[in-house]
């Protein structure tokens, strides 16, 4: 391996270990969803708070819709939606350590390297149910009270997006996985 | 299911694994896989070996048996 490469994947290594501690501390940010929603104000965060733009056309909320926003269903979708998007990071994180770790040893082709590929496979999957959560809760606050999250800058074309990439590492994973078969059977030829 | 013998004939010869991979020109290693069963194919060339050092024939060293669980084979 040359020095660069094996600098490169240090660095990274790094990141990715700075990357597991803030995503643990991310944790928190759920709970404020909740904590807001128990003391009755998620409505008024969400019109009040800067996280929060209005769209140019209009970014009046009647009082009625105010008073009608499902304020528990956004809630739940918005806390749900963040808890399962940071565990499929941590998934990825902990996965992609493991195989620049295995890289670094230069033990390209092994089982433990699937194994890996798989936990991001499974990891997508969850992106793809949190992605659909938070639009769901980024739709209601947009159709209910003009307000569009910059925060959890979350939409529809993200569910597309989440479910490409799926897809994407689904063929990595079966060409890396067949890779790994044919490479035991040349170790097991005599 | 292909059952390897090649213990036995190494026993009537009086050869070790290490003498036998030396001549046939594979590791110990992998002469082991090949007695325990757990190879996956054997090449042409390495049983044209085996049998050149072990003086025998292919037949004597591989024999086809229907699948009986527990044995070794592979």
């Amino acid at each position: 391996m040359s020095k660069w490469l094996n600098r490169g994947i240090n660095v990274v290594l790094v990141l990715l270990w700075f990357a597991r501690i803030i995503s643990w501390i991310a944790m928190i940010e759920p709970l404020g969803v909740l904590i807001a929603y128990f003391t009755g104000r998620t409505t008024t965060h969400i019109l009040t708070n800067t996280d929060f733009l209005m769209p140019v056309g209009r970014h009046t909320a009647s009082h009625a819709a105010v008073a009608s926003f499902p304020a528990g269903w956004y809630s739940l979708a918005m806390f749900l939606g963040m808890v399962i998007m940071l565990v499929g990071a941590l998934m990825v994180i902990n996965a992609l350590i493991k195989l620049l770790h295995n890289v670094l040893e230069e033990a390209y082709f092994t089982a433990a390297n699937v194994q890996q590929l798989k936990q991001i496979l499974t990891a997508q999957w969850l992106f793809i149910v949190g992605t659909f959560l938070l639009a769901v809760a980024n739709q209601l606050t947009t159709s209910w009270l003009y307000r569009i999250n910059t925060t959890v800058n979350v939409d529809w074309s993200d569910v597309v997006g989440s479910v490409i990439d799926l897809i994407i590492y689904a063929v990595i994973y079966l060409v890396y996985s067949r890779a790994v078969a044919l490479k035991t059977d040349n170790d097991l030829t005599v | 299911m292909i059952k390897i013998t090649l213990n036995v004939v190494m026993a009537q010869r009086n050869m070790t694994t290490g003498e036998l991979a030396k001549q046939v020109g594979i590791t110990p290693a992998n002469i082991s896989i090949l007695k325990t069963g757990k190879a996956r194919a054997i090449r042409f060339s390495t049983l044209e070996k085996i049998c050149e050092v072990l003086d025998c024939q292919p037949g004597d060293i591989l024999s086809y048996t229907k699948d009986v669980d527990g044995s070794t084979d592979v």
